[in-house]
């Protein structure tokens, strides 16, 4: 496998987890409940890109794994740690104001921050993809 | 980044690489090359030393600072 197609794999992971958590807290959000769906479905979704990047990583030679997670790609990844950081920080203010002016409930707001805050690395990073920087 | 003088490119060119050759001698992605190229991504003392002894050449020679940086 090389280096091309194992970044394809690891960045359509990536974007894809991120959208499956931020749609989940949005869905939290439209419909008033803590569990639109399943809510095994963040963790599940989660953990399955895990399995995915770590067996095609391991699929492949370690040159390309190597190159799959370069300097650059890991300077990327820590400014969408850092970024995921900022976002949960400042959820806590702003579910804080929600739950105080009553517009969310404490169930709602657990579940919609949870997934926000673990979707916010990777929309990060998704948005590096786009912009060509992994 | 401003106080950078970066001649990477030209260094490549005169060796008659391309960015994916380049990238693939040091062990780093195509985009890593071009993001350094274009002042986006300034490399670590680890990868700018292993550009200049692939481009035979030395650090000096790819980056420098601007006076009165």
């Amino acid at each position: 496998m090389t280096a091309t197609t194992l970044t394809l794999i690891r960045n359509t992971s990536f974007s894809l987890l991120g959208l499956i958590l931020l749609g989940y807290a949005l869905a939290v959000l439209i419909t008033g409940r803590p569990d639109p769906v399943s809510p095994i479905v963040p963790g599940a979704a989660g953990i399955l890109t895990g399995i995915v990047v770590t067996l095609t990583a391991r699929m492949a030679t370690g040159k390309a794994a190597g190159i799959t997670w370069d300097e650059l790609t890991r300077a990327t990844w820590r400014q969408a740690l850092i970024g995921g950081y900022w976002v949960a920080v400042w959820l806590y203010a702003l579910f804080g104001l929600g739950l105080y002016l009553d517009l969310v409930s404490p169930e709602q707001s657990f579940a919609a921050m949870g997934t926000l805050t673990g979707a916010a690395p990777f929309l990060m990073f998704l948005t590096a993809w786009v912009r060509g920087r992994v | 980044m401003a106080g950078l003088i970066n001649s990477l490119r030209t260094h490549r060119e005169r060796a008659g690489l391309t960015q994916a050759e380049l990238a693939e001698a040091i062990g780093v992605s195509r985009k890593t090359i071009n993001t350094v190229e274009n002042n986006v991504f300034i490399p670590s003392t680890l990868l700018a030393l292993k550009l200049a002894r692939c481009l035979d050449t030395s650090v000096h020679d790819i980056f420098a600072l601007e006076d009165g940086a």
